[in-house]
């Protein structure tokens, strides 16, 4: 499928024509997104396809009321009817807001220039024969060993074009590419069913087909019907308080859940009590908290090479940033958009994200990072007489305000004095989030961080489903009460 | 509230309507290449305004048309899509995934369907149909006067709900949605099917200024004009005012009340995991090699029921075949699950129940029920309650997962009110506790089902699903929580 470019020209239009409507401030966004997925399962094609996705959409302030409107056309037509739309949508936002409703909102961005991603291998390039080569290998070694039932691989692109600008003078343009692949085993034995994946198929980066080529899927494969094969009729995990070190990707999803979505601004603010919840770390908190132990130290950085929540600016057009989230244990900065930054008497930190044409920018994750600490993993279990390593998470479930949390592991591994040891099924534990992290007491080195790659990170209404990273290494963690699932 | 501007302001979503969308099915259908070509053209509308603080923070609307191509050659299929529908990009479309399906090695699909009552069955050797038990039922999915609501409309029940949140000494957060869609699907072998829905959904939650106490009520319905958002509103006034000096409660096991949206969420990974062909077929399921015996108590029966009036009904499936009721659990044995064509062909005998799922799902979970019906009492809330010699009341629950598919452990936390009742009272609202049990132990346990109530799982409520469901509040003997918040 071919790509197109924006007409810019029509989307500068629309700017104009909001001006003329009166509109305090406006900004337009377009996108012409490619996805490019083939998949493998049991070895047939379960899903060969290709999407193309395009529209626009205007952000308008008419007042305190805010209006957004969209659509796939994009002619002089279509962009009087949608500004229109935009405007009225706006004055019925003005209907209902307080009459004390402070007309704070930040400053606007002025910024110009292109972003591309850098890339050595065009995955929409590479032929569909070498993927299916890839594939069809990879699913036969996840069916290896036996008990394996399901065996399911992939390898999937994105290229989203996008033009920005606004009514104080913003003017973007940026070429994005995505790519990842995965594979995942069922094994099946008995009454149980165990599913192991790789990386729980956050293996995606901002890169070329070099990154897919780098996951080295079909070695992978052989590994991973392994541990499917072998965990559905291992031992259940013991029960109890415990030491325990989290592998670098379930760490990631704990950063995610745990810091990501909590310091999220927009949260903070009350606007997805009714859906995502809110959160527990308050303005009045910045600073002061302890939201984990000293070794702990959390970033988003937008900046970062290879991240999925890597650009040049964000959705309201504020340049891309890294910022310390929490420092040396301490809560110190939020994920923030240019409105919910200001109504603090803070300056955006660049997070404010659309998943598509069709959807007005909310306070989203970047590439929220647990940074690196020291040793590779061997250092970090080599002084644990007694304990468990889990890896990869198979479920996890968060209370409306991110304090309570409930992880599995797809495999955990006894450890006993220093050494990794026997293999067991259906670990979980539950915690509350600053007794997790204050009682995190070391992080592994640079040599064992990884940047993950997540497609599904769900907020806001209509449903944006996001695009985020998060680079972590194992964690060594003290008092964590592992549990059976269920 | 500012009354800045009376202007009345038309944005209703209009319908495209079945001609035009068929006929143009049709048209891109001419001198397409492949063997056969099935297209799926889905139209969608939407508005959602957003409140929080007792004020619109957000007000959107969107409108687009998704058209998912399939083309098959020599056995092979390959899809694309776009969200244009200029002729020139769905002919090229079209061409590509022709080029691509001559270059795929599997040469195993069956075709596309020659009809869209193909899921009513064909005759097997005793006479009868393997999809015998379904009666296809044809309430409206679509209903003029939710397509017809303006961005205005959706803000003045806002301006209603807040000002009595605001009389109550509260604050109002929440959502007001209304869609209108329209599937079309057509193909080269004939199959020509149209269906048009609506849909109207509101929340309102209900806190104190400090966030310290909330309450929770919500509706969905086919046609706004069945919305009550002054009811939505005081029913999650009165969970707020009762939600106050919350009780820490140690975990563990209680008789409970769970309201018709918690008993969604179990319900959910029992439907989700279990009652889909895919996951029988792969050995996933809960009914895996337990067909016919009992999963639950033998008072649960649930169907999958596309036509019921009170399951957000809809007749079609992405396959456009008509969508068929499947018993799915009765008397609390295992019964049937629900099949497109893919999983029915693996079956012989077996035909497709109309539940192909949306291309555009990347899950690929296989078709699976989404119009949930369980059989329910006459009893309300109030009523289960006093049957409660000591227990707990849970509103909701949030962000549920289901750690053990097989054996359907759910877990999530509850929210916006979760009360302890001792001899059929409430004595004290209880801080949030973590539920974590197997479905099928919650439904072995079940001693009284209350009123019926249409609603969705979390999953579903907040666009991440599709999931309906009619089903009632239940009093359970043994509901296992785990752990504990500190709100």
């Amino acid at each position: 499928m071919q790509e197109e470019e924006l007409d810019e020209n029509l989307l500068m239009a629309a700017l104009d024509v909001a001006r003329r409507a009166g509109v305090a401030y406006a900004e337009v966004r377009g996108v012409n997104g490619l996805q490019n997925e083939v998949k493998v399962k049991n070895g047939q094609i379960s899903r060969m396809q290709s999407q193309q996705d395009r529209g626009w959409g205007l952000n308008v302030r008419v007042g305190a009321g805010w209006g957004f409107a969209s659509s796939a056309e994009l002619t002089a037509e279509s962009i009087k009817r949608v500004t229109e739309q935009a405007v009225q949508l706006a004055r019925a936002s003005a209907r209902v807001q307080p009459s004390s409703q402070a007309e704070i909102y930040g400053e606007p961005s002025t910024a110009i220039g292109e972003y591309t991603t850098p890339l050595q291998i065009d995955p929409f390039k590479v032929p569909i024969s070498e993927q299916l080569e890839m594939l069809y290998s990879t699913d036969a070694n996840l069916r290896r060993a036996n008990r394996v039932k399901v065996a399911e691989t992939h390898v999937k692109a994105f290229r989203t074009r996008k033009f920005f600008a606004n009514t104080a003078g913003a003017h973007q343009r940026q070429l994005v590419t995505e790519c990842g692949g995965g594979a995942s085993a069922i094994a099946v034995e008995g009454p149980y069913s165990y599913q192991r994946t790789y990386g729980r198929l956050n293996t995606y980066s901002q890169a070329g087909y070099e990154y897919i080529l780098s996951l080295q899927l079909e070695d992978e494969a052989l590994r991973i019907g392994q541990e499917a094969h072998d965990l559905v009729a291992a031992d259940w995990v013991p029960s109890g308080p415990t030491t325990v070190v989290i592998g670098s990707n379930l760490a990631a999803l704990m950063v995610h859940e745990t810091c990501g979505h909590p310091t999220e601004l927009d949260r903070v603010l009350g606007s997805e009590n009714a859906f995502a919840g809110g959160s527990f770390l308050l303005p009045d908190m910045l600073n002061q908290f302890d939201y984990g132990s000293p070794a702990v130290n959390m970033t988003a950085d937008a900046t970062l090479p290879g991240g999925l929540g890597t650009f040049g600016w964000d959705d309201e057009g504020t340049p891309a940033q890294r910022v310390a989230l929490v420092e040396k244990g301490c809560f110190v900065n939020y994920l923030s958009s240019r409105d919910t930054a200001a109504a603090i008497g803070l300056k955006s930190s660049g997070a404010a994200r659309a998943s598509s044409w069709a959807r007005t920018p909310l306070v989203r994750m970047t590439n929220v990072n647990l940074e690196p600490g020291e040793g590779n993993l061997a250092n970090l279990i080599s002084g644990i007489e007694d304990g468990l390593y889990l890896e990869t998470p198979s479920s996890w479930s968060l209370d409306d305000k991110r304090l309570n949390f409930h992880f599995s592991a797809e495999i955990c591994c006894e450890i006993k004095n220093g050494q990794f040891g026997k293999l067991y099924k259906g670990a979980s534990y539950q915690s509350r989030t600053p007794i997790f992290w204050g009682n995190c007491q070391r992080i592994a080195g640079p040599e064992e961080w990884r940047l993950w790659g997540f497609l599904n990170c769900a907020k806001g209404e209509p449903l944006q489903s996001a695009h985020v990273a998060h680079g972590a290494a194992p964690i060594l963690v003290t008092n964590v009460t592992v549990q059976r699932e269920g | 509230m500012n009354e800045q501007n009376n202007q009345s302001t038309k944005s209703s979503l209009a319908l495209h309507g079945r001609d035009k969308l068929l006929n143009q099915l049709e048209d891109f259908l001419k001198g397409a290449p492949g063997d056969q070509v099935e297209l799926v053209l889905e139209a969608e509308q939407i508005g959602v305004t957003r409140y929080a603080h007792s004020r619109i923070h957000q007000n959107v609307s969107h409108q687009d048309s998704r058209l998912w191509v399939r083309v098959l050659v020599n056995g092979a299929v390959a899809s694309m899509a776009c969200n244009s529908l200029d002729p020139a990009t769905v002919r090229e479309t079209i061409q590509r995934a022709a080029k691509t399906a001559r270059m795929l090695p599997d040469r195993t699909h069956q075709g596309f369907a020659a009809r869209n009552d193909e899921s009513q069955g064909e005759r097997n050797e005793d006479g009868g149909t393997r999809n015998e038990e379904n009666t296809l039922n044809s309430s409206p999915s679509f209903f003029e006067s939710t397509a017809g609501q303006t961005a205005v409309e959706r803000a003045d029940a806002i301006g209603r709900i807040v000002e009595l949140i605001g009389a109550a000494g509260f604050e109002g957060y929440g959502t007001y949605t209304n869609t209108v869609t329209e599937l079309a699907v057509a193909n080269s072998r004939g199959l020509r099917a149209y269906a048009p829905a609506t849909s109207g959904y509101i929340k309102a939650l209900v806190e104190t200024a400090a966030g310290d106490s909330a309450g929770y009520a919500d509706q969905l319905e086919r046609d706004v004009t069945r919305l009550d958002p002054e009811k939505a509103a005081a029913i999650a006034i009165q969970k707020c005012r009762l939600n106050v000096n919350q009780r820490e409660l140690a975990p563990g096991d209680y008789a409970a009340v769970l309201e018709p949206n918690a008993v969604a969420d179990m319900v959910r990974f029992m439907v989700y995991h279990g009652c889909g062909a895919q996951q029988l077929q792969d050995g996933r399921s809960f009914m895996t090699g337990r067909m016919g015996e009992q999963v639950t108590g033998a008072n649960i029966n649930f169907w999958e029921d596309p036509g019921h009036p009170h399951a957000i009904p809809f007749p079609l499936d992405y396959e456009g075949l008509q969508a068929r009721r499947v018993p799915l659990v009765i008397a609390g044995q295992a019964t049937g699950v629900v099949y497109d064509r893919t999983t029915a062909a693996k079956e012989p005998g077996r035909v497709s129940t109309g539940h192909a799922g949306s291309p555009w799902n990347s899950l690929e979970q296989g078709p699976t029920p989404s119009h949930i019906v369980m059989e329910a009492g006459t009893r309300s809330i109030e009523e289960l309650v006093s049957g409660l010699k000591r227990g707990l009341i849970v509103t909701r629950l949030h962000y549920t997962h289901c750690p053990d598919p097989r054996r359907v452990v759910a877990t999530g936390t509850t929210r916006d009110g979760t009360f302890l009742v001792e001899n059929g009272e409430i004595v004290a609202a209880v801080k949030n506790l973590r539920f974590t049990q197997s479905v099928l132990e919650l439904l072995a346990g079940v001693e009284e089902l209350g009123q019926p109530k249409t609603c969705q799982d979390w999953w579903s409520a907040n666009g991440m699903s599709s999931f309906n469901y009619y089903l009632p509040a239940l009093r359970v003997a043994r509901c296992t929580f785990t752990g504990a918040t500190t709100f």
